[in-house]
Protein backbone atom coordinates (compact mmCIF):
# COMPACT_ATOMS: atom_id res chain seq x y z
CA UNK A 1 0.00 0.00 0.00
CA UNK A 2 2.80 2.39 1.03
CA UNK A 3 4.85 1.20 -1.94
CA UNK A 4 1.97 1.95 -4.32
CA UNK A 5 1.50 5.40 -2.82
CA UNK A 6 5.24 6.06 -3.15
CA UNK A 7 5.30 4.91 -6.79
CA UNK A 8 2.28 7.04 -7.55
CA UNK A 9 3.99 10.08 -6.08
CA UNK A 10 7.07 9.46 -8.23
CA UNK A 11 4.81 9.14 -11.28
CA UNK A 12 3.06 12.40 -10.39
CA UNK A 13 6.44 14.17 -10.18
CA UNK A 14 7.21 13.08 -13.72
CA UNK A 15 4.18 14.93 -15.06
CA UNK A 16 4.17 18.52 -16.33
CA UNK A 17 2.01 19.97 -13.59
CA UNK A 18 3.58 18.84 -10.34
CA UNK A 19 1.87 21.14 -7.85
CA UNK A 20 -0.23 18.36 -6.31
CA UNK A 21 2.72 16.06 -5.44
CA UNK A 22 4.71 19.08 -4.26
CA UNK A 23 1.87 19.90 -1.85
CA UNK A 24 1.87 16.32 -0.58
CA UNK A 25 5.61 16.45 0.02
CA UNK A 26 5.23 19.75 1.85
CA UNK A 27 2.48 18.38 4.08
CA UNK A 28 4.39 15.22 4.92
CA UNK A 29 7.88 16.60 5.36
CA UNK A 30 8.02 20.34 5.85
CA UNK A 31 7.60 20.42 9.63
CA UNK A 32 9.96 17.48 10.17
CA UNK A 33 12.72 19.10 8.13
CA UNK A 34 12.18 22.53 9.69
CA UNK A 35 12.20 21.03 13.20
CA UNK A 36 15.43 19.23 12.39
CA UNK A 37 17.06 22.44 11.15
CA UNK A 38 15.79 24.31 14.23
CA UNK A 39 17.32 21.62 16.45
CA UNK A 40 20.64 22.00 14.70
CA UNK A 41 21.40 25.67 14.93
CA UNK A 42 18.92 27.10 12.44
CA UNK A 43 15.61 28.88 12.60
CA UNK A 44 12.30 28.40 10.80
CA UNK A 45 13.31 30.67 7.92
CA UNK A 46 16.48 28.64 7.41
CA UNK A 47 14.41 25.48 7.53
CA UNK A 48 11.90 26.79 4.97
CA UNK A 49 14.68 27.84 2.56
CA UNK A 50 16.50 24.55 2.91
CA UNK A 51 13.29 22.58 2.40
CA UNK A 52 12.43 24.48 -0.77
CA UNK A 53 15.91 23.96 -2.21
CA UNK A 54 15.91 20.28 -1.22
CA UNK A 55 12.56 19.72 -2.87
CA UNK A 56 13.74 21.26 -6.16
CA UNK A 57 16.76 18.97 -6.10
CA UNK A 58 14.61 15.94 -5.32
CA UNK A 59 12.26 16.66 -8.21
CA UNK A 60 15.17 17.11 -10.59
CA UNK A 61 16.60 13.78 -9.49
CA UNK A 62 13.26 12.09 -10.06
CA UNK A 63 12.77 13.69 -13.46
CA UNK A 64 16.31 12.91 -14.65
CA UNK A 65 16.07 9.30 -13.48
CA UNK A 66 18.80 9.71 -10.86
CA UNK A 67 16.36 8.79 -8.10
CA UNK A 68 16.18 5.02 -8.34
CA UNK A 69 13.68 4.37 -5.57
CA UNK A 70 16.20 2.71 -3.25
CA UNK A 71 14.75 4.70 -0.38
CA UNK A 72 11.45 6.50 0.07
CA UNK A 73 11.02 9.98 -1.35
CA UNK A 74 10.59 11.32 2.17
CA UNK A 75 13.84 9.76 3.38
CA UNK A 76 15.67 11.00 0.32
CA UNK A 77 14.27 14.49 0.71
CA UNK A 78 15.30 14.55 4.37
CA UNK A 79 18.83 13.46 3.46
CA UNK A 80 19.16 16.16 0.81
CA UNK A 81 17.89 18.78 3.26
CA UNK A 82 20.46 17.64 5.83
CA UNK A 83 23.24 17.93 3.30
CA UNK A 84 22.11 21.40 2.29
CA UNK A 85 22.03 22.51 5.90
CA UNK A 86 25.46 21.03 6.61
CA UNK A 87 26.81 22.95 3.68
CA UNK A 88 25.14 26.13 4.92
CA UNK A 89 26.64 25.59 8.38
CA UNK A 90 30.08 25.14 6.91
CA UNK A 91 29.66 28.22 4.79
CA UNK A 92 28.70 30.21 7.84
CA UNK A 93 31.72 28.81 9.67
CA UNK A 94 29.57 27.30 12.35
CA UNK A 95 30.83 23.77 12.17
CA UNK A 96 30.60 22.29 15.59
CA UNK A 97 30.17 19.15 17.57
CA UNK A 98 26.49 19.36 16.80
CA UNK A 99 27.24 19.21 13.11
CA UNK A 100 29.43 16.14 13.56
CA UNK A 101 26.60 14.39 15.37
CA UNK A 102 24.29 15.45 12.58
CA UNK A 103 26.57 13.76 10.01
CA UNK A 104 26.76 10.60 12.08
CA UNK A 105 22.98 10.28 11.98
CA UNK A 106 22.88 10.51 8.19
CA UNK A 107 20.19 8.09 7.01
CA UNK A 108 21.50 7.51 3.50
CA UNK A 109 24.81 8.25 1.89
CA UNK A 110 24.92 11.40 -0.16
CA UNK A 111 28.05 13.47 -0.26
CA UNK A 112 27.38 16.52 1.91
CA UNK A 113 29.41 18.84 -0.30
CA UNK A 114 27.18 18.25 -3.25
CA UNK A 115 24.25 19.94 -1.64
CA UNK A 116 23.81 23.63 -1.76
CA UNK A 117 26.39 24.49 -4.33
CA UNK A 118 23.64 26.10 -6.34
CA UNK A 119 22.24 28.14 -3.53
CA UNK A 120 21.75 31.72 -4.57
CA UNK A 121 21.67 30.79 -8.24
CA UNK A 122 17.89 30.56 -8.27
CA UNK A 123 17.42 34.32 -8.30
CA UNK A 124 19.89 34.72 -11.16
CA UNK A 125 18.21 31.87 -12.95
CA UNK A 126 14.79 33.49 -12.68
CA UNK A 127 16.25 36.81 -13.76
CA UNK A 128 17.76 35.26 -16.88
CA UNK A 129 14.49 33.58 -17.80
CA UNK A 130 12.65 36.86 -17.39
CA UNK A 131 15.15 38.54 -19.71
CA UNK A 132 14.52 36.23 -22.66
CA UNK A 133 10.87 37.34 -22.79
CA UNK A 134 7.58 35.56 -22.22
CA UNK A 135 7.35 34.15 -25.73
CA UNK A 136 10.76 32.50 -25.56
CA UNK A 137 10.04 31.34 -22.04
CA UNK A 138 6.89 29.54 -23.19
CA UNK A 139 8.56 27.94 -26.20
CA UNK A 140 11.59 26.71 -24.31
CA UNK A 141 9.45 25.55 -21.40
CA UNK A 142 7.19 23.63 -23.77
CA UNK A 143 10.10 22.03 -25.55
CA UNK A 144 12.56 21.27 -22.75
CA UNK A 145 10.34 20.89 -19.69
CA UNK A 146 7.03 19.69 -21.08
CA UNK A 147 8.87 17.65 -23.73
CA UNK A 148 6.42 18.64 -26.43
CA UNK A 149 7.16 18.16 -30.09
CA UNK A 150 7.37 21.12 -32.43
CA UNK A 151 4.04 20.07 -33.94
CA UNK A 152 2.38 20.14 -30.53
CA UNK A 153 3.91 23.50 -29.77
CA UNK A 154 2.82 24.93 -33.11
CA UNK A 155 -0.80 24.34 -32.07
CA UNK A 156 -0.26 26.56 -29.04
CA UNK A 157 1.52 29.44 -30.75
CA UNK A 158 0.56 31.80 -33.53
CA UNK A 159 3.36 30.99 -35.99
CA UNK A 160 2.96 30.48 -39.74
CA UNK A 161 4.49 27.05 -39.78
CA UNK A 162 6.74 24.64 -37.89
CA UNK A 163 9.89 25.95 -39.58
CA UNK A 164 9.27 29.46 -38.27
CA UNK A 165 8.74 28.07 -34.79
CA UNK A 166 11.97 26.05 -35.05
CA UNK A 167 13.86 29.20 -36.01
CA UNK A 168 12.26 31.07 -33.16
CA UNK A 169 13.14 28.36 -30.67
CA UNK A 170 16.72 28.32 -31.95
CA UNK A 171 17.01 32.09 -31.46
CA UNK A 172 15.54 31.82 -27.99
CA UNK A 173 18.20 29.26 -27.05
CA UNK A 174 20.89 31.48 -28.50
CA UNK A 175 19.76 34.44 -26.37
CA UNK A 176 19.53 32.24 -23.31
CA UNK A 177 23.04 30.91 -23.88
CA UNK A 178 24.30 34.42 -24.37
CA UNK A 179 22.80 35.49 -21.05
CA UNK A 180 24.32 32.48 -19.31
CA UNK A 181 27.77 33.13 -20.70
CA UNK A 182 27.55 36.80 -19.77
CA UNK A 183 26.85 35.78 -16.16
CA UNK A 184 29.94 33.73 -15.18
CA UNK A 185 28.74 33.15 -11.62
CA UNK A 186 25.45 31.72 -12.82
CA UNK A 187 27.21 29.71 -15.47
CA UNK A 188 29.58 28.20 -12.94
CA UNK A 189 26.72 27.37 -10.61
CA UNK A 190 24.73 25.77 -13.39
CA UNK A 191 27.67 23.65 -14.45
CA UNK A 192 28.03 22.40 -10.91
CA UNK A 193 24.33 21.79 -10.79
CA UNK A 194 24.58 19.63 -13.88
CA UNK A 195 27.35 17.62 -12.26
CA UNK A 196 25.26 17.03 -9.12
CA UNK A 197 24.88 13.31 -8.68
CA UNK B 1 18.30 25.54 -43.00
CA UNK B 2 20.61 28.11 -41.43
CA UNK B 3 23.67 27.07 -39.46
CA UNK B 4 22.33 28.17 -36.09
CA UNK B 5 19.14 26.19 -36.46
CA UNK B 6 21.06 23.16 -37.66
CA UNK B 7 23.43 23.33 -34.71
CA UNK B 8 20.51 23.78 -32.31
CA UNK B 9 18.78 20.71 -33.67
CA UNK B 10 21.96 18.64 -33.58
CA UNK B 11 22.47 19.60 -29.96
CA UNK B 12 18.84 18.81 -29.12
CA UNK B 13 19.38 15.37 -30.54
CA UNK B 14 22.24 14.79 -28.11
CA UNK B 15 19.91 15.58 -25.22
CA UNK B 16 17.74 12.60 -26.11
CA UNK B 17 20.71 10.31 -26.63
CA UNK B 18 21.97 7.81 -24.07
CA UNK B 19 25.52 8.09 -25.40
CA UNK B 20 28.40 9.23 -23.24
CA UNK B 21 29.64 12.81 -23.34
CA UNK B 22 32.67 11.71 -25.37
CA UNK B 23 30.47 9.91 -27.88
CA UNK B 24 28.25 12.94 -28.20
CA UNK B 25 31.23 15.18 -28.81
CA UNK B 26 32.54 12.76 -31.42
CA UNK B 27 29.16 12.68 -33.11
CA UNK B 28 29.02 16.48 -33.20
CA UNK B 29 32.52 16.57 -34.69
CA UNK B 30 31.37 14.21 -37.42
CA UNK B 31 28.59 16.69 -38.12
CA UNK B 32 31.12 19.49 -38.56
CA UNK B 33 30.32 21.29 -35.31
CA UNK B 34 33.22 23.47 -34.29
CA UNK B 35 34.18 23.50 -30.62
CA UNK B 36 31.72 20.67 -29.84
CA UNK B 37 32.66 20.32 -26.14
CA UNK B 38 31.80 23.93 -25.41
CA UNK B 39 28.62 23.85 -27.52
CA UNK B 40 27.42 20.67 -25.86
CA UNK B 41 28.11 21.92 -22.35
CA UNK B 42 26.36 25.21 -22.96
CA UNK B 43 23.37 23.60 -24.61
CA UNK B 44 22.92 21.11 -21.76
CA UNK B 45 23.27 23.93 -19.26
CA UNK B 46 20.66 26.05 -20.99
CA UNK B 47 18.18 23.16 -21.28
CA UNK B 48 18.72 22.26 -17.63
CA UNK B 49 18.17 25.88 -16.66
CA UNK B 50 14.80 25.88 -18.42
CA UNK B 51 13.77 22.69 -16.63
CA UNK B 52 14.90 23.93 -13.26
CA UNK B 53 13.08 27.19 -13.78
CA UNK B 54 9.81 25.35 -14.44
CA UNK B 55 10.24 23.21 -11.34
CA UNK B 56 11.28 26.20 -9.26
CA UNK B 57 8.21 28.16 -10.36
CA UNK B 58 5.86 25.44 -9.16
CA UNK B 59 7.75 24.75 -5.96
CA UNK B 60 7.86 28.47 -5.14
CA UNK B 61 4.13 28.81 -5.74
CA UNK B 62 3.31 25.93 -3.39
CA UNK B 63 5.96 27.11 -0.93
CA UNK B 64 4.45 30.57 -0.63
CA UNK B 65 0.87 29.35 -0.36
CA UNK B 66 1.92 26.67 2.16
CA UNK B 67 3.74 29.21 4.30
CA UNK B 68 0.92 31.73 4.22
CA UNK B 69 -1.66 29.04 5.08
CA UNK B 70 0.53 27.73 7.86
CA UNK B 71 1.30 31.17 9.22
CA UNK B 72 -2.37 32.03 9.60
CA UNK B 73 -3.48 28.68 10.98
CA UNK B 74 -0.34 28.10 12.96
CA UNK B 75 -0.03 31.51 14.53
CA UNK B 76 -2.66 30.76 17.16
CA UNK B 77 -1.60 27.15 17.39
CA UNK B 78 2.06 28.04 17.70
CA UNK B 79 1.24 30.51 20.47
CA UNK B 80 -0.58 27.74 22.31
CA UNK B 81 2.37 25.46 21.66
CA UNK B 82 4.75 28.06 23.02
CA UNK B 83 2.61 28.46 26.13
CA UNK B 84 2.40 24.68 26.49
CA UNK B 85 6.13 24.32 26.03
CA UNK B 86 6.74 27.08 28.56
CA UNK B 87 4.43 25.33 31.03
CA UNK B 88 6.07 21.97 30.41
CA UNK B 89 9.46 23.62 30.77
CA UNK B 90 8.56 24.92 34.22
CA UNK B 91 7.06 21.58 35.23
CA UNK B 92 10.21 19.79 34.10
CA UNK B 93 12.33 22.32 35.95
CA UNK B 94 10.28 21.86 39.12
CA UNK B 95 10.50 18.07 38.85
CA UNK B 96 14.23 18.25 38.15
CA UNK B 97 14.72 20.58 41.12
CA UNK B 98 12.70 18.24 43.37
CA UNK B 99 14.76 15.27 42.25
CA UNK B 100 17.93 17.25 42.80
CA UNK B 101 16.88 18.34 46.29
CA UNK B 102 15.80 14.78 47.13
CA UNK B 103 19.16 13.54 45.91
CA UNK B 104 21.04 16.13 47.94
CA UNK B 105 18.93 15.36 51.01
CA UNK B 106 19.49 11.63 50.59
CA UNK B 107 23.22 12.12 50.07
CA UNK B 108 23.36 14.35 53.17
CA UNK B 109 21.32 11.95 55.28
CA UNK B 110 23.29 8.95 54.11
CA UNK B 111 26.63 10.66 54.45
CA UNK B 112 25.93 12.23 57.80
CA UNK B 113 24.37 9.22 59.49
CA UNK B 114 26.64 7.76 62.15
CA UNK B 115 26.00 5.82 65.33
CA UNK B 116 27.02 8.83 67.44
CA UNK B 117 24.82 11.23 65.48
CA UNK B 118 21.82 8.88 65.51
CA UNK B 119 22.34 8.11 69.19
CA UNK B 120 22.33 11.84 69.89
CA UNK B 121 19.07 12.26 67.97
CA UNK B 122 17.30 9.37 69.71
CA UNK B 123 18.65 9.76 73.22
CA UNK B 124 16.41 11.24 75.83
CA UNK B 125 17.45 11.34 79.51
CA UNK B 126 15.40 9.25 81.80
CA UNK B 127 13.78 11.28 84.56
CA UNK B 128 11.86 10.25 87.63
CA UNK B 129 8.94 12.63 87.27
CA UNK B 130 6.50 10.47 89.12
CA UNK B 131 7.64 8.31 91.96
CA UNK B 132 6.76 4.93 90.64
CA UNK B 133 8.21 3.20 93.64
CA UNK B 134 6.40 0.22 94.79
CA UNK B 135 6.34 0.18 98.53
CA UNK B 136 6.34 -3.55 98.43
CA UNK B 137 9.74 -3.54 96.71
CA UNK B 138 11.42 -1.67 99.56
CA UNK B 139 13.30 0.78 97.31
CA UNK B 140 16.54 2.23 98.56
CA UNK B 141 15.49 5.89 98.97
CA UNK B 142 19.12 7.06 98.81
CA UNK B 143 19.51 5.53 95.35
CA UNK B 144 16.36 7.23 94.04
CA UNK B 145 17.37 10.56 95.49
CA UNK B 146 20.83 10.30 93.99
CA UNK B 147 19.23 9.51 90.61
CA UNK B 148 16.88 12.48 90.93
CA UNK B 149 19.95 14.59 91.71
CA UNK B 150 21.63 13.16 88.58
CA UNK B 151 24.42 11.89 90.78
CA UNK B 152 24.90 8.77 88.72
CA UNK B 153 28.17 7.70 90.31
CA UNK B 154 26.42 7.76 93.68
CA UNK B 155 23.61 5.64 92.24
CA UNK B 156 26.15 3.09 90.99
CA UNK B 157 27.93 3.14 94.34
CA UNK B 158 24.75 2.53 96.32
CA UNK B 159 23.57 -0.12 93.83
CA UNK B 160 26.85 -2.03 94.03
CA UNK B 161 26.52 -2.29 97.81
CA UNK B 162 23.02 -3.77 97.69
CA UNK B 163 22.80 -7.47 98.43
CA UNK B 164 19.41 -7.79 96.71
CA UNK B 165 18.04 -5.49 94.03
CA UNK B 166 14.61 -4.74 92.64
CA UNK B 167 13.81 -4.18 88.97
CA UNK B 168 13.55 -0.48 89.62
CA UNK B 169 16.95 -0.25 91.32
CA UNK B 170 18.45 -2.30 88.54
CA UNK B 171 16.94 -0.06 85.90
CA UNK B 172 18.11 3.16 87.57
CA UNK B 173 21.57 1.66 87.93
CA UNK B 174 21.54 0.66 84.24
CA UNK B 175 20.67 4.22 83.24
CA UNK B 176 23.39 5.51 85.53
CA UNK B 177 25.95 3.23 83.91
CA UNK B 178 24.78 4.50 80.57
CA UNK B 179 25.07 8.10 81.65
CA UNK B 180 28.58 7.55 82.91
CA UNK B 181 29.64 5.85 79.66
CA UNK B 182 29.75 2.26 80.86
CA UNK B 183 27.43 0.94 78.21
CA UNK B 184 28.47 -2.70 78.58
CA UNK B 185 27.36 -2.81 82.24
CA UNK B 186 24.21 -0.95 81.32
CA UNK B 187 23.47 -3.57 78.64
CA UNK B 188 23.99 -6.38 81.09
CA UNK B 189 21.52 -4.93 83.64
CA UNK B 190 18.88 -4.09 81.03
CA UNK B 191 19.11 -7.60 79.55
CA UNK B 192 18.61 -8.99 83.06
CA UNK B 193 15.43 -6.90 83.47
CA UNK B 194 14.05 -8.14 80.15
CA UNK B 195 14.88 -11.74 81.02
CA UNK B 196 13.27 -11.39 84.41
CA UNK B 197 10.10 -9.90 82.89
CA UNK B 198 10.00 -12.72 80.36
CA UNK B 199 10.28 -15.33 83.08
CA UNK B 200 7.74 -13.72 85.41
CA UNK B 201 5.28 -12.53 82.75
CA UNK B 202 5.88 -9.03 84.06
CA UNK B 203 6.27 -5.78 82.13
CA UNK B 204 7.87 -3.66 84.82
CA UNK B 205 10.24 -1.17 83.11
CA UNK B 206 10.06 -3.43 80.07
CA UNK B 207 9.50 -0.66 77.46
CA UNK B 208 12.19 1.49 79.06
CA UNK B 209 14.62 -1.42 79.18
CA UNK B 210 14.04 -2.19 75.47
CA UNK B 211 14.52 1.41 74.36
CA UNK B 212 17.64 2.09 76.40
CA UNK B 213 19.07 -1.30 75.56
CA UNK B 214 18.65 -0.44 71.86
CA UNK B 215 20.38 2.90 72.48
CA UNK B 216 23.26 1.16 74.28
CA UNK B 217 23.71 -1.27 71.39
CA UNK B 218 23.69 1.70 69.01
CA UNK B 219 26.36 3.44 71.04
CA UNK B 220 28.42 0.25 71.03
CA UNK B 221 27.91 0.01 67.22
CA UNK B 222 26.17 -3.35 67.71
CA UNK B 223 23.66 -2.58 64.94
CA UNK B 224 22.54 -6.20 64.53
CA UNK B 225 21.38 -6.15 68.18
CA UNK B 226 19.96 -2.64 68.09
CA UNK B 227 17.89 -3.00 64.90
CA UNK B 228 15.46 -5.76 66.09
CA UNK B 229 14.72 -3.74 69.23
CA UNK B 230 14.05 -0.54 67.26
CA UNK B 231 11.87 -2.52 64.81
CA UNK B 232 9.87 -3.99 67.70
CA UNK B 233 9.33 -0.51 69.22
CA UNK B 234 8.31 0.90 65.80
CA UNK B 235 5.77 -1.89 65.17
CA UNK B 236 4.18 -1.62 68.59
CA UNK B 237 2.00 1.50 68.62
CA UNK B 238 1.38 1.03 72.36
CA UNK B 239 5.08 1.03 73.19
CA UNK B 240 6.10 3.88 75.47
CA UNK B 241 8.83 4.93 73.04
CA UNK B 242 6.91 4.25 69.81
CA UNK B 243 6.88 7.94 68.85
CA UNK B 244 10.67 8.09 69.17
CA UNK B 245 11.26 5.44 66.54
CA UNK B 246 9.80 6.22 63.11
CA UNK B 247 10.48 4.66 59.71
CA UNK B 248 13.21 7.26 59.10
CA UNK B 249 14.96 6.08 62.26
CA UNK B 250 14.83 2.47 61.09
CA UNK B 251 16.14 3.44 57.63
CA UNK B 252 19.08 5.29 59.12
CA UNK B 253 19.86 2.41 61.50
CA UNK B 254 19.85 0.04 58.49
CA UNK B 255 22.29 2.33 56.64
CA UNK B 256 24.71 1.80 59.53
CA UNK B 257 24.81 -1.96 59.00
Amino acid sequence: MAETKHQHLVWELLQTNIEAPIKKLYKENFEIVVASICNNGGNRDDGADVFQEALVLLIEKVRTGQFRGESSLNTYLFAIAKNLWLHALRTKGRRSKREKEFVMNEPIAIEPDKGQRFNGADKDLSHVMEQIGSSCKKILNGFYYEKKSMRELLAEFDYENEQVLRNRKSKCMKSLKHLIVSNPALHANLKLWLSYE
Amino acid sequence: MNNELHLDELLDETLHSNSSAAEKVEWLKQNNVSNPEKELELHETAAALVQRYAILQQVTKVHQSFLSENNSSDSAESKIKVVRLQTYKWIFRAVAASILFAGIWFAYEYGSTSTTQLYGNLYQPYGLIVDRADAAQNIQSGLVQAFKDKNFLQVINIYSQLSATSVREKFLAAISYMETGDNLKSVKLLQEILLFNQQTQSRLYNDEAEFYLALNHLKLKAIDQALPLFEKIHKDSNHTFHSRVNSGTLRRVRWLK
